[in-house]
């Protein structure tokens, strides 16, 4: 046993607006939010702490999502295999494959769908 | 025959086709409408919807319009040219800046516009709305277009505070006034600078949170802004961001009593 219940997330996300949306609508399950506006500190908070989950926005400064999630599954140890759900406006029309094959295991658009998002979230911290 | 929904225990299952050559729409639309236990298939082009056409019968068509080869106008043609005895809704989807006149789309038959970003509830409510519509020759439905004009949709705002379990958001729409605000300061340097990639950023990041937390006209114009920009069109910059200045200040001087 732990004395901890919450699940640790990582949220790398440009926008405080959506950084704050996420943090309240999470806390509902039970899930205590990191968060990081910009690719370099993400990966960086990423390295220091253990995370069950990430959410990681594609449009991010200095390091974009894709790069992050990329370095992160260069990680040969368990820390590596996180799940990682990708969120984006998807400005520079990526495809699919692009955030697959950089090794996210979701990807949802904005404007976000919470009840998605909370489906997913539930489906890899449960 | 005009269509043969499948038939289960209960209930007749309704058949959507979407067809969209981009893998991410679909499978959005489709987790979108996996709500409705609507039974879904997807294709990835319009000569792919004509094959699956002729084998089998939809009661919804869900057609984006910018597709490589044949593009949505031209898979509807072929629709009614080769299936006329297919009658079900034919529903486009466009991105807004498309610059096609609306009536270019009930003239070429199809029953609704949507245009992207598709937020979901709009969806899942015109796909509701048409197929329990028993008269599909009904005129054109623009959804949402009528709505841009709003400076705060209110049940974006309701829908976050039941995600949010929260009597009030303002608070989220305070973080917004503030970061916008600084990102109307950064821009201020970047726009005469023309540092085209910088502004597309923060232009990419308002039009997500406007279009977030419901704020329609700014979510419209900053889309407009990011649509033009990366077609190279940098001639209205300036004014299209006075514009964008004058309606974030509209914005801050209306939102607490609109929210209220």
């Amino acid at each position: 046993m732990t004395e901890v219940d919450y699940k640790k997330v990582l949220v790398a996300e440009d926008s405080s607006v959506i950084q704050n949306l996420l943090k309240k609508i999470l806390m509902f399950e039970n899930c205590k939010i990191t968060s990081a506006k910009d690719g370099l500190v993400a990966f960086k908070k990423f390295e220091e702490t253990d995370f069950d989950l990430v959410i990681m926005d594609i449009n991010l400064p200095s390091l974009d999502g894709i790069e992050v999630t990329k370095r992160i599954r260069a990680i040969r140890k368990k820390k590596g295999n996180v799940p990682i759900i990708g969120i984006s406006g998807n400005a520079k029309n990526l495809s699919t494959d692009t955030f697959f094959e950089a090794g996210m295991n979701e990807y949802l658009q904005k404007p976000l769908d919470y009840d998605q998002l909370i489906e997913l979230v539930k489906k890899y911290v449960a | 025959m005009r269509t043969t929904p499948y038939k289960t225990k209960y209930k007749l299952v309704k058949r959507i086709l979407i067809v969209d050559d981009n893998a991410i729409n679909r499978k959005y639309a489709r987790s979108v409408l996996k709500v409705g236990l609507w039974h879904i298939e997807e294709v990835e082009s319009g000569e792919a919807a004509l094959q699956l056409l002729a084998k089998e019968s939809f009661d919804l068509i869900l057609m984006d319009i910018q597709m490589p080869g044949m593009d949505g106008f031209e898979c509807l043609k072929r629709i009614r040219a080769d299936f006329p005895h297919i009658s079900c809704p034919v529903l486009a989807v466009t991105a807004f800046s498309s610059g096609r006149e609306r009536s270019a789309f009930s003239e070429a038959g199809f029953q609704a516009l949507i245009t992207k970003p598709i937020k979901p509830s709009e969806l899942r409510n015109a796909v509701t709305e048409w197929l329990s519509s028993s008269d599909h020759k009904a005129h054109l439905i623009i959804h949402k277009e009528e709505k841009t004009d709003q400076i705060i949709d209110i049940s974006v705002y309701e829908d976050l505070k039941r995600y949010t379990r929260s009597d009030s958001v303002i608070d989220i729409y305070e973080e917004f006034e503030k970061e916008t605000s600084d990102f109307l300061e950064q821009l201020n340097f970047l726009v005469p600078a023309k540092n085209y990639p910088e502004i597309l950023s923060i232009l990419h990041t308002i039009k997500g949170n406007a279009g977030s937390l419901g704020l329609l006209i700014l979510a419209n114009h900053t889309r407009q802004m990011e649509g033009k920009l990366k077609e190279a069109h940098y001639e209205n910059l300036m004014g299209d961001f006075d514009l964008l200045k004058g309606q974030f200040s509209s914005f801050v001087d209306n939102y607490k009593r609109l929210l209220k």
